[in-house]
């Protein structure tokens, strides 16, 4: 009984490590050996999950998320976005109750797409104030198009 | 009739709310649009950063990990 989870514990680690390194084609195949041995291991299958997004398959990603993951309400409206589901990825973000910046990141990308351009550059002014990242000048540059696109709508 | 002329200069594409009657469309060079199209000013696509992607991260494996640890020791033990 101990041999089966000392070894998913190697490969929790494993995939931990490839997740770090950025290398998630390996982490997909370490997180693929754990849901070998315990198909419903919810945790596994998130991280099966993030692997296939960083992987840039959505529809598979999605399709676990939807299935089997109840907790990732962050990752499904992210594979929304990319998937051009715009709506639905605003209303499964609009569900999660106290965002954290991360889901409020996102919201604004979101908002940005559905050319709500007044409610992002609320979002992002909140986000340019309080994030703490190496992404500042980035998130500078996505409230310019934000600024960009309000001045156009507006003549 | 003198009206119907002038209008005929007229690209159809300039009047498609008012109704003419132009030989043109059914001959063989009909007046239909100018092409190609003169060039006209646009904004450019500003620069936009997808940002969440670099939050999309494994869930915490903590609980995983510290097993590992315990298990390390009592292997040692």
């Amino acid at each position: 009984m101990s041999t089966p989870s000392a070894n998913v514990t190697a490969l929790y680690s494993e995939l931990l490590r490839a997740g770090d390194a950025g290398e998630y084609d390996k982490a997909l195949k370490t997180v693929n050996k754990i849901l070998h041995d315990d198909k419903e291991d919810k945790k596994a299958l998130h991280c099966k999950a993030v692997c296939l997004i960083h992987l840039s398959q959505f529809e598979d990603a999605l399709k676990i998320l939807e299935k089997q993951v109840s907790d990732a309400n962050f990752e499904k409206a992210y594979c929304f976005y990319r998937l051009n589901r715009i709506q639905e990825a605003y209303t499964s973000l609009k569900s999660i109750n106290n965002p954290s910046d991360r889901e409020k990141e996102l919201l604004a990308q979101v908002l940005y797409r559905l050319e709500r351009y007044d409610d992002c550059f609320d979002v992002y002014k909140d986000l340019v104030k309080n994030s703490e990242d190496d992404f500042e000048e980035e998130r500078e540059t996505n409230l310019a198009a934000v600024v960009a696109n309000l001045y156009s709508e507006k003549g | 009739q003198g009206d119907n002329t002038s209008k005929n200069k007229k690209l159809l594409m300039e009047r498609l709310d008012e109704y003419v009657e132009d030989p043109t469309l059914v001959s063989q060079q009909p007046h239909i649009a100018q092409f190609p199209p003169d060039f006209q000013p646009i904004p450019c696509k500003p620069l936009f950063f997808d940002l969440a992607l670099n939050q999309i991260e494994f869930p915490s494996l903590d609980d995983h990990i510290e097993q590992k640890k315990g298990g390390g020791i009592t292997n040692f033990v």
